[in-house]
């Protein structure tokens, strides 16, 4: 196997220069005018500018090479688009995420690169802005002609780029947690969906801590869809919901929603605000004068990265479910975390559910990428057959972080396992629950009229097909 | 035929003459004046048909824009909830309330460019003439229409795409079509815009016809006017100065130039005049017989004048010889009697 891997790249070299990195690929960009004439990039121009002839017989082989050259650029190297926010009041959360995907091509591109292939990284800012997001797909897209983008953290911006990922037929990959309830054919997640992320934590807090629960959001889709999720999980546990508040995203003032959760004396607070907000939210809860002991939250985001911005005694003794926590105690983590936080890429000084997801997102796309080398060659590359060989793709333990993982090969999210933990005094989270098997993803669990995500869409149980379901 | 209009002309008394020449004068002013009025009556008529065209259209079109405007907000609340359609009870609610008024809005667009269309169909039919101004206007206006209809079917087409998107659940991608909805929306309201403008065409159009025409109607009567006031003047002129004043010098002349010892001799033209019925011709018969009356007597007068000179001259010579004769021989008597008679005047 290993000698076909390497004949495949042997191919692709043979077909251009194979270039360095990003430093490298950028002078060669800038003199694309003296760009080496090959046989490809004529038949590139040509077929360009007559598209009539992919359609006669003689020119079938072409075809091939027309796809081939679309997807692998002139100097042989694989584009991929790293699309997060870098300012703004999500850059937060979001620019870890870039560093990882920066980590991981440092290091394949070290090893040679994707079955021979090196990576070219195309970074783009969305500066937390949704209109930021959809020039930045638009332009990875149309311009740069990725191969894949990664991308996003919240679902506004997973909303505004899939239906131009999906117009472009282009591949998407979302790294972090989401509601579900979707049904793309241009994605693949890799985060928990709501009924991986707080399906278990919902009855444990109940059982723990006590029926009564207060649910405070950012008011965008996600929360609102979580905590949906939640109300549903929350009855089935004989809970109570006391109570419901959001808070518009970036904002602060929590003061009211505080002095309604006094009133209202809750047992426990289920937390699903995000970014800058949840720092307000944790530095405000701390002003209110609530302790965890008594009012601990339970969070789907509040991780060690936001932990280690606010102040470990801002998270010290809540709650976070996830599917990663820093403090994994296996090989694999072990060593993801130390190659990456001794790398020019580790900054942020902790690694966080959020950026390991990320990190799982590269290696899948690693292993389908190398899969249709394997099977089809460089002429296979194509960001619909990526998804097709990601289909029920597996890491396993020695390869993912948070243990062995898989995608779905109907709906393309990930098949994970649940954990819960609390934050200790180091801003680290001490492991409380571990689900004891990998859950599948269940985009419509609330929805069993909505029917089944497979590969190509959404099946109705009336027998219709909605494609791009969102 | 003019003959006989002349001769009956010339047997009116100049009072009739005077009294024809005004009646004949106000008759045809007034008619002059009724075939100006009538000509800015059936204008009037004519604009006002037209207005009674582009006036409910201009209204139509004011309410095909709100009902786009309103169609717009329904979108907008659908678009608002549109999300949450395939899951949530109150959300679908809304959207299907929200969706049949927009259905209805668009019904009601559909059924503004139809009325429209028969209102003109219907005043084609009502006055079949060619020439009018609806007549020149009428294909572009419902070229116009239904450019509109057709714009509208086209952006409900699309609108139907984003219910679709809504109903299926793939809601996002039908928020990708959003533009396309806006540019057909623009090009509807274009195609208002157009046929507003067309609308405004046809109300300047017929204002300035109407101001045109009525230029024109009372242009004709002011010449008219001035026209018969001359024909007017010319003709009492030529009456006058035939009938009265050229007659009446003739019998000046004749009056002053008659003698009553002369023969009376009757001109041409005097007994043209004499034929006449008017007054004129009663003065010159009444002078002719006058003039007659006169000359007989003044030939009886100077008859009687000669004799008496006659005879006083044979008294006077009888006078003289008798007493030459008395004084005389008689030899002389013979040659008295063979003398002839001396010049009498």
């Amino acid at each position: 196997m290993e000698r076909r891997l390497r004949k495949a790249s042997r191919t692709v070299a043979a077909l251009g220069p194979a270039g360095g990195v990003a430093a490298r690929s950028k002078s060669t960009q800038s003199s694309a005018f003296t760009r080496p004439v090959t046989r490809r990039a004529v038949l590139k121009t040509a077929l360009a500018g007559t598209p009539f002839l992919a359609g006669m017989g003689s020119a079938r082989a072409a075809r091939h090479v027309a796809q081939r050259s679309s997807w692998i650029t002139p100097r042989g190297t694989i584009k991929i688009g790293l699309l997060w926010s870098l300012t703004g009041h999500l850059s937060v959360i979001e620019k870890p995420s870039r560093d990882v995907g920066l980590f991981w091509v440092e290091e394949v591109n070290k090893a040679g690169g994707v079955g021979g292939l090196p990576i070219e990284p195309v970074v783009i800012d969305a500066q937390s802005d949704m209109k930021s997001y959809r020039q930045g797909i638009l332009h990875l897209i149309r311009k740069e002609n990725v191969l894949a983008t990664f991308g996003g953290y919240t679902s506004a911006s997973r909303r505004a780029v899939m239906p131009l990922v999906t117009l472009n037929g282009s591949l998407f990959y979302y790294p972090t947690c989401y509601e579900g309830r979707e049904c793309w054919q241009h994605i693949i997640c890799t985060g928990p969906i709501a009924n991986q992320h707080s399906f278990d934590l919902i009855p444990y807090m109940v059982k723990n801590y006590g029926p009564r629960a207060y649910f405070i959001g950012s008011n965008y889709v996600w929360p609102r869809e979580s905590n949906r999720n939640a109300r549903r999980w929350l009855e089935d546990s004989g809970g109570e919901l006391v109570g419901e508040a959001y808070m518009p995203l970036g904002q602060g003032h929590f003061d009211p929603i505080f002095a309604d959760v006094k009133k209202q004396q809750p047992d426990w607070i289920f937390s699903t605000v995000i970014g800058d907000s949840d720092l307000y939210l944790r530095k405000q809860y701390i002003k209110a004068g609530f302790t965890p002991d008594e009012l601990p939250t339970a969070s789907l985001t509040t991780s060690e990265m936001e932990v280690k911005m606010m102040g470990v005694e801002y998270g010290e003794g809540h709650i976070l479910s996830a599917p990663y926590f820093q403090s994994l105690d296996n090989p694999t983590n072990v060593d993801f975390v130390d190659r990456f936080l001794a790398s020019q890429f580790g900054e942020s000084g902790v690694t966080h559910y959020n950026m390991e997801d990320t990190y799982l997102a590269f290696l899948y796309f690693q292993k389908a990428v190398e899969k249709i080398l394997l099977e089809e060659g460089a002429v296979g590359i194509t960001p619909a057959n990526v998804r097709n060989y990601s289909a029920g793709l597996k890491l396993s333990a020695a390869e993912s972080p948070e243990g062995g993982v898989q995608i779905d090969p109907q709906n393309f999210n990930s098949w994970l396992t649940p954990k819960i933990g609390r934050f200790n005094g180091q801003g680290q989270v001490d492991l409380l629950f571990e689900q004891k098997h990998k859950i599948p993803p269940r985009p419509y669990i609330l929805y069993p009229d909505r029917g089944q995500c497979r590969t190509d869409g959404l099946h109705l149980p009336s027998g219709k097909r909605v494609k791009a379901a969102s | 035929m003019l003959r006989r209009l002349k001769s009956f002309f010339n047997n009116l008394s100049v009072g009739q003459k005077v009294m024809t020449v005004i009646i004949v004068e106000v008759i045809s002013y007034s008619m002059v004046t009724t075939i100006a009025i009538s000509q800015i009556h059936i204008v009037g008529v004519e604009v006002k048909q037209m207005a009674d065209v582009y006036l409910p259209l201009f209204s139509a079109t004011a309410t095909i824009r709100q009902k786009i405007q309103e169609g717009r907000l329904n979108l907008m609340e659908i678009i608002f909830v549109g999300d949450r359609v395939v899951y949530d009870k109150e959300a679908e609610e809304t959207y299907l309330a929200a969706r049949v008024r927009y259905e209805d809005e668009n019904t009601g667009i559909n059924e503004q460019v139809s009325s429209a269309e028969q209102l003109i169909k219907n005043s084609l039919l009502q006055d079949g003439s060619e020439d009018r101004l609806l007549h020149r206007y009428s294909d572009g206006l419902l070229d116009k229409l239904s450019e509109v209809r057709q714009a509208n079917r086209i952006h409900y087409k699309r609108v139907e795409k984003v219910f679709r998107h809504v109903e299926d659940g793939s809601f996002l991608m039908g928020m990708e079509t959003l533009g396309e909805v806006a540019a057909s929306e623009a090009v509807l309201t274009g195609e208002i815009d157009l046929l507003v403008a067309e609308l405004e065409t046809i109300k300047k159009a017929s204002v300035e016809y109407a101001v045109r025409v009525e230029q024109i109607a009372s242009g004709f009567t002011i010449l008219a006017s001035i026209i018969t006031v001359c024909l007017v003047i010319i003709v009492v002129f030529i009456i006058v100065r035939r009938n009265i004043s050229r007659p009446l010098h003739m019998l000046t002349d004749t009056i002053k130039s008659f003698s009553a010892l002369e023969e009376v001799i009757e001109t041409e033209s005097e007994k043209n005049l004499m034929r006449r019925h008017d007054e004129l011709g009663m003065v010159s018969r009444s002078f002719n017989k006058l003039k007659h009356d006169l000359s007989a007597q003044g030939r009886a007068l100077q008859d009687a004048k000669e004799e008496a000179e006659r005879a006083n001259s044979a008294k006077s010579q009888f006078l003289a010889a008798a007493s030459h004769d008395l004084r005389h021989a008689p030899a002389r008597h013979a040659d008295v009697y063979r003398r002839p008679a001396p010049e009498g005047a």
